[in-house]
């Protein structure tokens, strides 16, 4: 079984390393960076909505102060990218942490209001710290990252396809330490938190600190990504990192399936690709969008890859015997 | 030895005395159960002990140790565990990781070996699932730890309630009406579940409706009306207690 997964994992991988090789179009080079970069968002959030159980709101917002704390770093004071993406995801991570402890005291729909509350406060401090951030008018001349050298032959990460190949290690190691977190004992205590707090806390769970625990990883990954996104696009303003970021994000959670760490993924590459897919409708293409999302809320609540597991598990379960007719019984 | 002491403890809702002045102990290796008729402040009192409510007054020790303010997880870590009246379970997980989350606290992996899958969060994991196994056939349960918790039928649900407390490896046990919708069948085999736990070491506080469990299993039993402590004794001495009677079935004579 495991050993299933781990090979599915790793043809996953190279299917994904292969992908640049037919799509040679720089659009449709730069829509698999997107796909990568909304993956590491949404898996990371999806540890926050999904497992921990709570709506947060203010995952743009986290997303665009590792942005910004990366771009800075590196065009103020010439901090290398390999340098600026920890401090990036470090700086997203005290963020988390220092707004986890009142926001994290709430749960439910007041949470999700602290958050949205939280999300309004980053992104108009954004806009207003002109001197720092340049304001609305954003920030540019964010130094791309430099190339390595491996083995005496260089690895240059300022083509399309070698930044996906950055962005795509990143997102990997975020996939790693979601899947090795979930099964730890940390990861079973979000999910107690999730499905009865009072008798997680009765089997000795400190409750507190758990919720307050996959926040910040949550948001330290998100940090990650806007420090990737930063030495990307080379420019960056408010307007990535607002509201409409921290909905769509979490949009592509439930779209893909909560609960899972696949699921966001999923939801990740099928929103930022559906789109372009759809272009073919011409003028109805955002009418088949908004659509399809119905649909699948509608009609999948457990997202795309909660009804495919659903699906699988039936087909298994018609050939062992039904419950109540168990040997012994 | 007093595994429990609690003393003068009151708790107030508004004007209402839940708990008045209610002073008992519980001691290592014996059963206890706790009676009286509905509001009379059992769970009130098994909410105190387990830090889910704070007292008003009074004291709570626990194994020597004042337990009183403390935060139900804390509490849960010494070794005092209690279940809940209406079934708590983790529904939508197997039974397998719902005892396993029952055992966190034994768990001694850091946050990066979880993140790098160390080798040594890998043993920890595993020696949890050994353990895991072990509880669910000492509850005789073990064909269902692939079964995903919402799907038991409701007494084993009751049951795997049982087993997730078992799996902090309590040293008191405090069970919140455990019997309450089993059947005949159900209730005899949960008779000898808590025998068998208390056989293990294991100190039990008992909260319960069902007369005949309690009768027959109970080293002691402590009756509760309104708040207060009205009798304590075998269950021989509190059954002819006219304190007791007239709790349960009124006044008798000039009615």
């Amino acid at each position: 079984m495991r050993r299933a997964g781990l090979v599915g994992a790793i043809s996953a991988t190279g299917l994904a390393l292969l992908l640049p090789l037919a799509l040679t179009q720089p659009y449709l080079q730069h829509l698999l960076v997107a796909s990568v970069i909304n993956g590491i968002l949404a898996v990371s959030l999806g540890i926050v909505i999904g497992f921990l159980g709570e709506l947060s709101l203010a995952h743009g917002a986290f997303y665009g102060i590792g942005a910004y704390t990366s771009a800075l770093l590196a065009k103020n004071f010439g901090v290398p990218f390999f340098l600026a993406l920890p401090a990036g995801t470090l700086g997203a991570a005290l963020t988390g942490f220092l707004i986890g402890i009142p926001a994290l005291r709430l749960s439910g729909h007041y949470f999700a209001i602290a958050t949205l509350g939280f999300q309004g406060i980053v992104i108009l401090l954004i806009t207003n710290l002109v001197e720092i951030t340049r304001g609305p008018m954003g920030l540019s001349g964010i130094p791309a990252p430099g190339g390595i050298n491996l083995f005496g032959g260089g690895i240059s990460f300022q083509t399309k396809t070698g930044f996906y190949c950055l962005s795509l290690a990143v997102l990997l190691v975020t996939l790693w330490f979601t899947y090795n977190l979930m099964r730890s004992k940390f990861g079973q205590g979000f999910i107690a938190i999730r499905e009865d707090p009072l008798l997680a806390a009765s089997v000795g769970i400190r409750t507190k600190r758990y919720r307050l625990l996959a926040f910040c990883v949550s948001a330290a990954f998100a940090g990650a990504a806007g420090s990737l996104y930063a030495h990307y696009t080379l420019f960056i303003s408010p307007d990535s990192f607002n509201l409409g970021e921290s909905v769509y994000i979490a949009t592509m959670v439930i779209i893909g399936g909560m609960g899972t760490i696949s699921g966001p993924l999923v939801g990740a590459v099928l929103l930022t690709t559906l789109p372009e897919m759809l272009r073919v409708a011409g003028g109805l293409q955002f009418v088949l969008y908004g659509l399809i999302a119905m649909i699948v809320v509608i009609f999948m609540p457990k997202g795309i890859v909660g009804m495919a597991a659903l699906y699988l598990r039936g087909q298994r379960d018609a050939r062992i015997p039904a419950p109540g007719t168990t040997p012994g019984e | 030895m007093d595994i429990l002491a609690v003393s003068n403890v009151s708790k107030y809702y508004g004007g209402l005395a839940a708990n008045s002045e209610v002073t008992c102990r519980i001691r290592e290796g014996e059963i206890v159960s706790l009676i009286g008729p509905n509001g009379a402040g059992k769970t009130t009192l098994f909410n105190l002990i387990s830090g889910m409510e704070k007292t008003d007054c009074g004291t709570i020790e626990y194994a020597g140790r004042d337990i009183g303010g403390m935060e139900p997880p804390e509490i849960a870590r010494l070794g005092l565990v209690r279940t809940f009246q209406q079934t708590k379970i983790f529904r939508d997980v197997k039974v397998k990781e719902a005892v396993m989350i029952g055992r966190h606290i034994h768990d001694r992996t850091g946050f990066l070996g979880a993140l790098l899958s160390s080798r040594s969060a890998r043993s920890e994991r595993r020696s949890g699932s050994e353990k895991v196994s072990e509880i669910l056939t000492f509850l005789g349960m073990s064909f269902q730890a692939e079964s995903v918790a919402r799907n038991l039928a409701y007494g084993d649900q009751k049951l795997l309630g049982i087993a997730i407390s078992l799996g902090v490896e309590p040293k008191l046990l405090l069970l919140d009406e455990p019997a309450a919708g089993l059947n005949i069948q159900e209730s005899a085999r949960l008779m000898e579940i808590i025998r068998k736990i208390r056989d293990k070491g294991i100190t039990i506080g008992l909260v319960e409706h069902n007369m005949k469990l309690v009768m027959d299993i109970s080293d002691r039993v402590l009756v509760l009306n309104y708040g207060k402590l009205i009798a304590e004794g075998t269950p021989g001495q509190v059954r002819k207690d006219p304190g007791v009677i007239e709790a349960y079935l009124g006044k008798s004579g000039n009615a």
